[in-house]
């Protein structure tokens, strides 16, 4: 089952494809949930895994705070890491942090 | 009260001046029926005092043991009043006290664990107080108290000897027996709590639930009012770095806003100040995060950032050491800073956007619109990068609007569209009058809100209607040599 907060707005899904890890997050990333989905991918990232990359496609919306944990994710597991499918909200928000060069966005 | 046993008996009213009176009397059974009246007086200010007769004072006397019910009664009376008004040391000294009572104990000692999750720091006891006084830190798994922590679960020690505690003072002081149970909420653990004696005594199973009630109430308490108080000191803190007045400006009206976030209080903040040249620099920034953490981290940026601005009037050299020193002393910090200088006569402005939203230029006689400058990437990326700087032109009249994100964003909408309803609502009129307008326009009445900051700016001057009204948008995104 998805880890998903007690409002519903977000949740963190992780799956194995191959051996690599892919965190999907759906809903709405925001300050009142950030921390929770945070230490859910802490744990997640504890165990053996190839790569990992977020799978975005589910992803309403997020605010500064969601973009400050795919980066701080990117940097923890070594800055390869692919951000999949991301929505023209999302894609527009990375756009104007100046992150696109910074985050691998697929496609 | 029951003829055979013991009971407690309670009136509240409300005397002079507002304060308001509990009475309570306890009745212990026993070879001699007892009773001790205690009087609790709370004044609307908060502030609370005990008044009671003699009985309940310890000394020879002592009544015999009250049952489970009347001793945790006895703690949650505490944790009840300290919801509703005292500070946590307040707080966490009063459960000491109240502890020690309900046990019969000898000493009680309350420690927190710190920030870096690895020490156990004595916060509040009661007949150990040395504890306290001497700031004792216990490692999370050594010792007794460390015990209890690592493993998350209730110690008992019916013989404290050198080989199961490692705090001295405890040693020292003689205990002979001890039981220390975690403080945990929400899965998360906050401390430990223990009471301990100077006869060895058996602690018994009910000894250990009631603690544990007693531990389970208290972490509660502690919880809500750290946050209180890192609410408050984040608010405090927030406000002591806005500038407390905007710098008079000849030939340049200036207008702010700041409104902090109405759930987690975030890192935005906003900063107008002289360079030594006379220029005048603008700077508005958002710290990720939220809470007292993320002001500090906002507080250390301003505080460098104007040091950086002291040596050099070029925007981008100033975020490029921002980030240097961010990444070296804060690696873990992250923030999008927009850092503006204006040229000596107001008419154009420099800017270095480190993943800041674009500012909103109006031009006389023109709707306002996002200026189309580079965004480079936040501080806080993994690598050194070479920031660009843009030029905007300002004419007599231009209008130049600085903001941060808890004023566009929606989550019911892309945020270009909230940019856009920001641009519509900035008229040009004098900047204070702006502002009042464009908060009304984008109040956000939801109740877990974002800081919003905003920052308007006026060139002064009647447009020159023959010309320069065009020059407008086209600004020149340059590299920096």
């Amino acid at each position: 089952m998805p880890d998903q907060d007690a409002a519903g707005s977000a949740a963190l899904d992780p799956r194995y494809e191959d051996g690599a890890l892919v965190l999907r997050l759906s809903g709405e990333l925001d300050l009142t949930n950030i921390e929770r989905i945070r230490a859910s991918i802490d744990a997640v990232l504890a165990r053996p895994r190839n790569a990992a990359a977020f799978d975005l496609s589910r992803l309403k919306f997020m605010d500064s705070s969601g973009i400050a944990l795919l980066l701080s994710v990117t940097r923890q597991v070594g800055g390869n890491v692919e951000l999949r499918d991301p929505s023209p909200i999302i894609r527009r928000l990375i756009e104007l942090t100046g992150l696109e060069s910074v985050l691998r966005l697929v496609p | 009260v029951s003829r055979s046993g013991q009971g407690r008996s309670s009136i509240a009213g409300s005397g002079a001046n507002n304060v308001k009176v509990t009475a309570s009397l306890t009745v212990f059974g026993g070879q001699s029926l007892r009773a001790v009246l205690s009087l609790h007086f709370r004044s609307p200010f908060g502030s609370e005092f005990w008044l009671n007769s003699p009985d309940a004072t310890k000394g020879s006397r002592l009544p015999p043991e009250p049952g489970l019910p009347e001793r945790l009664h006895d703690i949650e009376s505490i944790t009840d009043v300290a919801l509703s008004g005292l500070g946590p040391q307040d707080f966490l000294q009063a459960l000491a006290e109240r502890v020690r009572l309900a046990f019969r104990a000898d000493t009680t000692a309350i420690l927190l664990i710190d920030d870096s999750a690895r020490y156990l720091v004595a916060t509040a006891a009661s007949g150990l107080e040395e504890e306290v006084r001497q700031g004792v830190r216990i490692p999370v798994g050594s010792g007794f108290a460390g015990l209890v922590a690592a493993e998350s679960r209730p110690v008992v020690l019916d013989e404290v000897t050198e080989d199961n505690v490692i705090n001295p003072i405890l040693l020292h002081k003689g205990l002979k027996s001890l039981m220390g149970v975690p403080l945990v909420t929400g899965g998360q653990l906050l401390g430990v709590l223990h009471v301990g004696t100077l006869s060895p005594r058996k602690f018994t199973d009910e000894d250990v639930d009631l603690l544990q009630r007693a531990g389970g109430r208290a972490a509660l308490a502690v919880q809500a009012l750290n946050a209180q108080v890192d609410r408050a000191a984040a608010v405090a803190l927030q406000r002591s770095l806005l500038p407390s007045a905007l710098p008079a400006v000849k030939g340049l009206e200036v207008a702010a806003r700041f409104a902090p976030g109405s759930g987690n209080i975030g890192g935005d903040w906003y900063d107008v100040f002289f360079l030594p040249s006379g220029q005048l620099c603008a700077v508005i920034g958002d710290v990720a995060g939220s809470g007292l953490k993320a002001a500090v981290i906002m507080g250390r940026l301003r505080s460098a950032l104007r040091a950086y601005a002291l040596e050099t009037t070029d925007p981008a050299d100033v975020l490029e050491r921002l980030e240097r020193k961010m990444r070296h002393f804060e690696p873990d910090a992250m923030a999008t800073v927009m850092c503006a200088v204006f040229s000596p006569g107001f008419d154009f402005v420099r800017v270095s956007n480190a993943g800041h939203l674009p500012p909103i230029v109006a031009m006389p006689g023109q709707p306002a619109a996002p200026a189309a400058i580079v965004a480079d990437p936040l501080i806080g990326v993994p690598d050194p990068y070479r920031r660009h700087v843009a030029t905007i032109a300002l004419p007599p009249g231009a209008m130049l609007c600085l903001y941060t994100d808890g004023l566009v964003e929606r989550r019911d909408r892309p945020i270009d569209d909230g940019i856009a309803e920001l641009a519509r609502a900035i008229v040009n009129a004098e900047p204070e009058k702006c502002c009042a307008t464009v908060m009304i326009a984008m109040a956000d009445v939801r109740t877990e809100c974002d800081d919003v900051a905003l920052l308007i700016f006026r060139r002064a001057g009647s447009p020159d209607r023959e010309g320069n009204g065009h020059i407008g948008l086209g600004e020149l995104s340059v590299s920096r040599a």
